[in-house]
């Protein structure tokens, strides 16, 4: 008896003592033994500490902005000297501002960082620095692909203003070669195109030697002849045309026809207010911004007489028109050419049509849609410019040596609106919603029917490119193929092929949700943001051409609207190999607190086994790094609660990243330590032109793995 | 006593000689700088190996008289200056025919030169025939030896400071006048004691 008591005993503690799931690796526990700092970068372009302080003078109940001082335009050391932008000798020492999305290789202290340069209504560009401190502070080395060379004309630059460039710089390296992936971030190309590939070819000193000074994806200014690739025919709306008149082109050869502009439709808009039918009204209006960045720069503008014939017709655009019937069509004869692209402009007033379909011909008569839905700039009011066709990369050469091509630029139904669709016009072939929307949102952010009596669209820098058929293929930049609506890549796995995680983000694409799965207004009374945000993975061969492996799971939930989860998550993380076998993963979120889909909210850390399957450790209510603190009642629970509710990893939020704090980059410094380098914004940044964006730096210390 | 003094001098001197003679060994040691080769972005896999190229020469001076008897060359895939890691390739001395380090294998390519965080180091410890090899190109190219590299895939051939490290002796003269001087040494002394 007391042998089998005793081999009970032995087996029970055996069976105690065993570890209950084997499986279960430990995780990294992360802590900070100092505070993150800001960063300063010595040399290089602008920055913001130059123009400070900056400050407004306004006027007036309600007050209204009148005067400024300080800034870029005239601020102590301004933006521009002598009418080019400045650059700073090495011994000029700075705050890292404006910079964001850094992008870090290297090791220990020495380390190579690329960063999105990106002056507020200024410019954009890629700069590369280095550091021998671990981050703490940086040379400047070279910058490139910079999307203009223009001055401001003010402090805010807002009518002049132009940022979108390329942005969110991530390298993907193989065995010595490096390519370099950017964000076409001008309208109509974010999160629509592919990323801008570029090959690195770098020399010591020059890590982005042989990349263009500035931005590729400029107007072109060749013109196509016998022997050279370029422009076939362009309008630049400059002086061609005039009022009521179709525009004639400044280069080349074509047709440009307003579309649908007279008409007969009619509507009741109110009491004792009926319009019916509407003739051409077309003109040539002063339109600043855009491609051209001149301010007497004109765009064409397509309209009907609006209340201006006798008091009773319409505007011209109709939620009546049938759908693709209403824009502007231009016709060029390609005879000669082939690798066609077609490039414009699209400027879309706030209650213009929001979304443009682009349709081509090549026999005059039968149209077909090419490339994707097209959505107005939230709000209107604004440029969309340069939108490129390449027909040519798409595969369609019947557009080549075509006498017959054209492309016209229509606007077509709103899918993602969830109103009452009236009229629909032919139900069974556009089923509801099948109408029209504004490009001004609802204060709640949802698009709005329409209005019939007022918006319009206007076009410039309207181009049609081409190769003669005697010389080689017009090159253009090469764009990857195959990934979903990609805003950048959040990291890529050592090896080959090709393997990366990237942010996959759907303007607007939450509409199709329940409204339990959408966020509503922000605390502070900010409005909803709507994009649809997954974390995919992808593979391939040459970083061009990517398959697609599906969603990973674990790091956001694009339907969560609780305070503590993470909806968005932002590219430019960092994937660390464990010692344990795990990967781990810094990266940039946010949620429904934000009303942005831009995933500053935190960094957070999560783990994973296989790369698709992940574990948050750090996340919005434990993270590494947090914005300011924020006490709100949960849409979920509906119990007040504090984000985060934990103090953060790095400790304290600090002002300098109390508004946005995200693209976090961990350089390996030793088996048990990183230095992480990140993004900031204080939490005044929408409206102080001296301090946004900048860089900060923080030593981890990992427990419970080494980092091989 | 001078004849005990004069025979343990003369003892002295040769073992001392025939101590002294077998230092007769040279460290010959040469490096070659990090180097930054041209990248290639084409993968098609069928435009591959490219032509071996020369990342530099190693300068080698052997005493006359002296012979090879040892020897490693190391190195990193990957550099400090433009990167950590280096394309798929191998790497050879003595005109391509001593294959002295290899990053090939595409899938295992992580694992094979591209291990930690920063370049990966490898060493080769030459053969009694690599060094007869090596005494040939030595003797037929001025004391130079090439150190080259066959690209088998895209990306770009880095690599981080190379060492050439190689002993030589003079082995046989060495021993034999050790073992004389010890010899002369001992008939000496036997000689001043007879007297």
């Amino acid at each position: 008896m007391k042998i089998e008591l005793l081999s009970l005993g032995v087996c029970a503690a055996l069976c105690a003592s065993a570890p209950v799931n084997a499986q279960v690796t430990p995780s990294v526990t992360w802590s900070a033994p100092s505070a993150p700092i800001q960063t300063t970068l010595a040399g290089g372009p602008w920055l913001l500490p130059q123009g400070g302080p900056y400050q407004e003078t306004l006027v007036g109940t309600p007050p209204v902005l009148t005067t400024t001082t300080g800034g870029p335009f005239d601020g102590p050391i301004p933006y521009c000297s002598a009418g080019t932008p400045i650059v700073n000798p090495s011994s000029t020492v700075n705050t890292m501002q404006p910079f964001y999305f850094p992008f870090v290789t290297g090791r220990g202290l020495n380390l190579q960082g690329y960063f999105d340069y990106r002056p507020r209504d200024i410019s954009e560009a890629v700069v590369a620095a280095n550091s021998t401190d671990g981050g703490q502070t940086w040379h400047f080395q070279q910058q490139v692909e910079s999307l203009n060379t223009v001055c401001p004309q003010s402090d805010a630059n807002g009518a002049n203003g132009n940022e979108n460039g390329e942005g969110h710089p991530n390298i993907v390296s193989f065995g010595g070669g490096n390519i370099l992936f950017l964000l076409d971030r001008r309208n109509g190309h974010a999160d629509f195109d592919g990323l801008l590939v570029h090959d690195l070819t770098p020399k010591a000193g020059a890590p982005l030697y042989g990349l263009s000074a500035l931005t590729e994806l400029g107007p072109p200014t060749v013109t196509a002849n016998s022997t050279t690739a370029g422009i076939i025919t362009q309008w630049n709306m400059a002086s061609a045309g005039g009022t009521n008149t179709h525009p004639t082109p400044n280069t080349g050869s074509g047709t440009a026809n307003p579309l649908g502009m007279k008409n007969s439709y009619s509507l009741n808009c109110g009491s004792g207010c009926s319009f019916t039918g509407s003739v051409n009204s077309e003109d040539l209006t002063a339109t600043p911004g855009g491609t051209n960045q001149s301010y007497s720069a004109k765009a064409w503008r397509i309209r009907g007489t609006g209340n201006n014939n006798g008091g009773t017709s319409g505007n011209g655009w109709s939620t009546q028109a049938p759908q693709y019937t209403q824009g502007a069509q231009f016709l060029v004869n390609t005879t000669g050419y082939h690798n066609i692209a077609f490039e414009y402009d699209w400027y879309v007033t706030a209650q213009g049509a929001r979304n443009l379909q682009a349709q081509y011909t090549t026999d005059g008569t039968t149209w077909t849609n090419v490339g994707p839905l097209y959505v107005g700039p939230a709000g209107g009011d604004a440029y969309y410019p340069q939108i490129e066709i390449n027909f040519a990369a798409l595969g369609i050469h019947t557009v080549d040596n075509n006498p017959n091509f054209g492309v016209q630029l229509v606007s077509a139904y709103d899918p993602t609106f969830v109103g009452p669709g009236t009229p629909c016009t032919i139900p069974t072939v556009n089923p509801a919603p099948c109408t029209y929307t504004a490009a001004k949102l609802s204060s709640a952010g949802a698009p709005v029917q329409l209005n019939n009596t007022s918006g319009n669209w206007r076009f410039d820098e309207i181009n049609v490119l081409g190769t003669p058929t005697t010389t080689n293929t017009l090159t253009f930049p090469t764009k990857t193929i195959g990934l979903t609506n990609p805003d950048g890549i959040l990291a890529s796995v050592p090896g080959y092929p090709f393997k990366i995680l990237y942010v996959s983000k759907t303007l607007n694409g939450d509409y199709t949700f329940p409204t339990a799965n959408q966020c509503g207004s922000t605390p502070s009374g900010k409005s909803a943001n709507h994009d649809l945000v997954q974390i995919r993975i992808a593979t391939s061969t040459d970083g061009i051409h990517w398959t697609d492996q599906g969603v990973v799971t674990g790091l956001n939930d694009p339907t969560t609207i609780s305070y503590s989860g993470v909806r968005y998550a932002a590219p430019n993380g960092t994937l660390l190999k464990l010692s344990t076998g795990n990967w781990g993963l810094f990266f940039g979120g946010g949620n429904c607190l934000d009303g942005d889909s831009d995933s500053f909210h935190a960094i957070l850390y999560a783990e994973s086994s296989n790369l698709t399957s992940w574990t948050m450790i750090n996340g919005i209510n434990n993270p590494i790094a947090s914005i300011s603190s924020v006490t709100a009642t949960d849409p979920v629970t509906q119990q007040v609660v504090t984000i985060p509710g934990n103090t953060p990893v790095v400790g304290a939020t600090q002002p300098w990243f109390s508004g946005r704090v995200y693209g976090p980059q961990a350089a390996w410094a030793s088996p048990t330590t990183v230095n992480l380098i990140f993004a900031g914004y204080n939490a005044t940044y929408s409206a102080d032109l001296s301090d946004y964006r900048t860089i900060g730096q923080v030593g981890l210390t990992a427990s419970g793995a080494t980092l091989p | 006593m001078t004849k005990h003094i004069a025979p343990a001098v003369i003892l002295s001197i040769a073992l001392a000689f025939g101590i002294a003679v077998p230092s007769r060994a040279a460290d010959i040691t040469s490096t070659i700088g990090e180097y930054n080769g041209t990248p290639d972005f084409d993968f098609t896999a069928g435009d591959y190996p490219l032509a071996p190229v020369t990342i530099g020469s190693f300068s080698v001076a052997i005493p006359d008289g002296f012979s090879l008897v040892s020897g490693t060359i190391s190195g990193y895939f990957g550099n400090d200056d433009l990167s950590s890691t280096t394309a798929p390739s191998d790497y050879f001395v003595d005109g391509g025919s001593i294959e002295v380090a290899e990053c090939d294998d595409e899938q295992s390519f992580s694992d094979a030169c591209d291990a930690g965080p920063g370049p990966t180091a490898w060493t080769y410890t030459f053969t009694p025939g690599d060094l007869l090899n090596l005494s040939a190109e030595i003797a037929a190219n001025n004391g130079n030896i090439d150190f080259t590299a066959v690209q088998n895939f895209a990306a770009s051939i880095q690599t981080g400071t190379t060492t050439l490290d190689l002993d030589a002796e003079t082995p046989e003269p060495a021993s034999a006048f050790m073992f004389c001087g010890g010899l002369a040494g001992i008939a000496l002394l036997r000689r001043f004691r007879k007297a």
